[in-house]
């Protein structure tokens, strides 16, 4: 039952509970989803941490360097302190003339973080991998690939966000639905279009099992015509299915024992 | 005729023929030379006396400028005009020209370019003294004074309107430029505003022009010209040029600048009289004699001795005084500022038809705008108050220092709640913050502790609010961006055939991908493609374009594939499809991904030499070096030419690469020495750049400070 007037709801572009037929079916759907954020929001809540650092940029006003403080999101992804993010989020457009530094990371409402290093990154799937420099030996709680969910069109997604400090950094969560998988550029899942989400915003199913992360999908120059232009605006979010994180991510750590290694 | 007797025939007629023309030049040129001495009375002698009387003293005047702006430090080169004035290498120029000045130059008629300092400068006249480095003068170019010099005159006070003068200086930069035209006006004031009232112009927050009479004229000066003499015909300067436009020109008269060399030479600076009074021409008041006071300053003594707003001062000192005009105001504050400090004055005053006198003291004349500095761990620009600032931001004292930058991302504006431009601060790390002296000794002992504190608390004013903040001064990690994931790649460049392209190639069935460059030596090149091959499948995947927008598709599907893995790739070669097969190597490193690094004393950004920096120019792997990715403006490697290309060796050592470079620049920065030389690689090939850092410390609010202090 959620999950079919969920999917309609969402089809339609609007709330499920006002499309529900009768008061009984709405009281079901509404408690149900009520239930449903709830599990989701408890099973995500210590995974999804916020990301505080220093961007500083080079060649800003007369050849000068330029900080600014910025805060993103990142999805704890191992119990060893692994965190990712999105690579636009953390990094900008500074075409490598700009890098993170002095970075936090910051869990729930917490206005003091544990430091952190960027450990590898994919611009390619707009990905970061950042680590916790020392970690807490108790480990963290983290989203398992293992544990992945469907991207079949027509899945009910629930995308999970941290509010800003002014808000308490509640912890939200926006739904949504799979409308189709994209093999070009790359397999993507696509949202509806009115589910609109940063990147690097994770993105779970009813079960709260990951689904993948919302990543930011740009042609290059070469690629870039007027027509596509205007049908990139129309175009909901890009996911970036779970299992092909899990690839990048084996890649990252990869990387990462190998400069582990250079440095020893 | 044997082969070599013609030629040693040919060579004989050429010979002669070369020795006909050469006499007919000589010739030739002698019958020019003597008309060109002819010519010499083309410039009527008074002209051309005034000018060998001026000429030999002007010189080129070259500043390097640091200003505050956008929450840092700004350099930028100002360029200007001055005169030798004494024997002994005194120049007169323009206070806007050195304003701000860090490093100044100056260049001889002779071209000799030499180092200077400021003796003073004096922002109310806009003038200021430099003096030429004669050490250097004589070391360089063996030049030693007496040097050329003209004489400042005093009869610029009496230029006639339509008299003759001469311009000179460097227009644009273009040193050693006359031009001629006449006085217009020898009393020009400016005047401003509803009531007419003479306008004081801003000069680095000082009030400038207040007491100056212009002299108008209309011999053309552009930008560059600052500074310059304004010559008359008997080869006396009777003005300064200062400004210009629209065909129009300014000059300060020699007279006034005369004695304010004078002070500046004794002094470094001008002091003048100050009695707190803004007073008003009676033309619009209903007077017709003596001088409005329009409002009296609170702090000055003519308000302590009882002069009020609205009162009519007839005379100053005995002397019966009327301002009718605007153009007559300039002149009597002049006077009242001319007076030596502490001189007492007597004012005959009219206050609702009733008469009486004040006499009082007079103050000094201070400066409107107070000293900025930096302190850079904090990313704060601080600025002394002045009694003018106090007004005019309406704080409550003078005491502690005004906030008026604060750099992003840096410890002021990260603190919680962040110190914000326009605070006063009064405290930093509980010690109170009365002076800049106060505010520089703080940040030195902060400098100085090992280890350094994690927080600073301060406490600072926004108006009546008192704040108190911690600022976390932990340093910014070093600069590199984070790595990419390495990727597979072919070493090819191609571009999407679609199928309408494919059908005009006589290929209908078989779109793809078009190797339009295939990089020698890499994994293409060993397999065997070619420029021209078209690439129709990988792996048994068909590679067809059907848009432009798919462009980047076959690039990507061999990205998706493993480092080390071998790509099968049906590639269509003059109408046969042929297999080759590919090991995948790593993909180099791109521009974007390069590391960087960052000299600030040099102002120079470089990063890692790229496979693709190396293509692009056609260097080979035995050209090593790092490319300069950037420079700040007038910063050192800005003004020795490091713009752009590879550096490939500083001081004779080769650099390797980002480590080898950043070793060398250690101990550059180490020795400090006199002059770098970096030779540098670019398409044309390889140049030399020097590059002269100035060592010298910058003063104690500086991040060498320490070093400095121990020196």
């Amino acid at each position: 039952m959620l999950t079919k007037s969920l999917t309609l709801g969402v089809a339609l572009g609007l709330a499920a509970p006002a499309l529900a037929g009768s008061e009984t079916i709405a009281a079901d759907d509404a408690a149900s989803q009520v239930a449903t954020y709830a599990s989701i929001t408890e099973a995500t809540d210590d995974t999804i941490v916020t990301i505080k650092y220093i961007l500083r940029t080079e060649g800003g006003f007369g050849g000068e360097s330029m900080e600014f403080e910025l805060e993103c999101a990142g999805l704890m992804i191992a119990e060893d302190g692994l965190i990712l993010c999105s690579h636009t989020m953390l990094e900008g457009g500074g075409g490598g003339r700009s890098a993170p530094s002095n970075i936090e990371i910051l869990f729930g409402d917490a206005a003091e973080g544990v430091e952190a290093e960027v450990i590898a990154k994919d611009t390619e799937l707009d990905l970061t991998w950042l680590r916790i420099t020392e970690p807490a030996e108790e480990g963290y709680a983290f989203v398992d690939f293992e544990d992945a969910g469907d991207t079949d069109p027509g899945t009910p997604i629930f995308a999970v966000r941290r509010g800003a400090d002014f808000f308490g950094r509640t912890l939200a969560v926006e739904q949504g639905v799979i409308s189709a998988v994209a093999t070009e550029p790359r397999e993507l899942a696509i949202t509806n279009n009115n589910f609109l989400i940063l990147p690097g915003t994770p993105v779970f199913d009813s079960k709260a099992r990951l689904v993948g992360i919302n990543i930011l999908q740009q042609p290059t120059a070469e690629e870039m015509t007027p027509a596509s232009r205007i049908a990139l605006q129309v175009m909901g979010s890009t996911i970036l299915p779970a299992d092909k994180i899990r690839g990048a991510t084996k890649r990252a750590l990869a990387v990462e024992a190998m400069d582990n290694e250079e440095d020893e | 005729m044997p082969k070599s007797a013609v030629s040693a025939g040919s060579r004989h007629l050429r010979c002669l023929a070369a020795g006909a023309l050469t006499l007919a030049l000589t010739a030739g040129q002698a019958v020019a030379l003597e008309q060109r001495e002819d010519r010499g009375n083309m410039v009527p002698d008074a002209v051309a006396a005034a000018r060998d009387e001026v000429f030999p003293a002007l010189i080129h005047v070259e500043v390097l400028v640091k200003d505050y702006g956008w929450g840092g430090e700004m350099r930028y080169q100002s360029n200007g005009s001055g005169t030798i004035i004494t024997p002994d290498g005194l120049v007169l120029t323009n206070a806007h020209v050195t304003d701000n000045g860090e490093r100044y130059w100056v260049t001889l008629t002779g071209n000799q370019r030499v180092g200077a300092e400021l003796v003073g400068q004096d922002e109310a006249t806009d003038l200021a003294v430099l003096r030429i480095d004669l050490e250097e003068l004589e070391e360089k170019h063996g030049t030693t004074k007496p040097l050329p010099f003209a004489l400042l005159s005093d009869v610029s006070d009496d230029l006639q309107i339509g008299e003759p003068v001469l311009a000179m200086g460097s227009p644009f930069s273009l040193d050693k430029s006359v031009t001629q035209g006449i006085v217009s006006n020898p009393k020009r004031v400016f005047t401003a505003g509803a009531e007419g009232r003479p306008e004081a112009m801003n000069l680095g927050g000082e009030r400038t022009g207040q007491f100056t009479e212009w002299i108008q004229h209309d011999a053309l000066i552009n930008p560059g010209n600052s500074g310059g003499p304004l010559v008359n015909l008997r080869g006396e300067i009777v003005g300064i040029n200062t400004r210009g436009g629209s065909g129009m020109a300014f000059a300060t008269p020699s007279a006034m600048a005369k004695d304010v060399v004078r002070q500046i030479i004794a002094n470094g600076e001008v002091q003048r009289s100050w009695i707190g009074v803004d007073f008003i021409h009676v033309e619009r008041t209903g007077f017709d004699r003596g001088v409005f006071v329009n409002a009296v300053d609170d702090a000055g003594p003519a308000h302590e001795a009882g002069l009020q707003p609205g009162d009519l001062v007839t005379a100053i000192n005995g002397e019966p005084i009327n301002v009718l005009f605007a153009e007559q105001v300039p002149p009597l504050e002049r006077m009242i500022a001319d007076a030596a400090i502490g001189d007492e004055m007597t004012f005959d005053i009219e206050r609702a038809g009733s008469q009486s006198q004040i006499t009082f003291a007079t103050d000094r004349l201070l400066k409107d705008s107070g000293e900025k500095t930096m302190l850079r761990e904090w990313g704060l620009i601080v600025q002394e108050i002045t009694p003018f600032m106090v007004q005019q931001r309406r704080l409550e004292t003078e005491e502690g220092v005004l906030v008026v930058g604060v750099t992003q991302g840096r410890p002021a504006s990260l603190a919680e709640p962040a110190v914000g431009w326009g605070s006063v601060l009064t405290s930093i790390a509980g010690k109170p913050i009365t002076t800049k002296a106060d505010v520089l000794a703080a940040y030195n002992e902060f400098l100085d502790a090992e280890p350094r504190p994690e927080r600073v608390v301060v406490e600072y004013l926004e108006r009546d609010r008192s704040y108190v903040t911690a600022m976390k001064t932990e340093p910014l990690d070093q600069l590199d961006p984070p790595r990419e994931l390495p990727k597979p790649w072919l070493g090819v460049i191609t571009q999407p055939v679609i199928a309408e392209l494919a059908a005009q190639l006589g290929h209908p069935e078989d779109p793809g991908f078009r190797v339009a460059r295939v990089f020698p030596g890499k994994t293409a090149d060993a397999a065997g493609l070619e420029q021209g091959d078209l690439i129709v499948a990988v792996n048994g995947e068909p590679m067809a374009p059907r848009v432009m927008e798919e462009a980047g598709r076959f690039a990507r599907a061999i990205r998706e594939l493993e480092i080390g893995d071998e790509a099968e790739l049906t590639v269509l070669r003059n109408g046969e499809r042929i297999a080759l097969k590919a090991e995948l190597d790593v993909g180099p490193l791109t521009i974007e991904q390069a590391r960087r690094d960052r000299n600030r004393d040099f102002g120079l950004n470089v990063r890692e030499l790229t496979f693709f920096d190396r293509d692009n120019y056609g260097w080979d792997d035995d050209v090593r070096g790092v490319m300069i990715d950037g420079t700040t403006d007038s910063g050192w490697a800005q003004l020795g030419g490091l713009n752009f290309g590879l550096i490939e060796s500083i001081d004779g050592q080769a650099v390797r690469g980002l480590k080898s470079y950043r070793r060398i620049m250690d101990e550059i920065t180490e020795a400090e020495p006199e002059r770098v030389v970096f030779v540098v690689r670019s398409a044309r090939g390889s140049s030399f750049k020097f590059v002269e850092p100035d060592w010298r410390p910058e003063g104690l609010e500086e991040d060498n400070a320490p070093q400095a202090a121990a020196n």
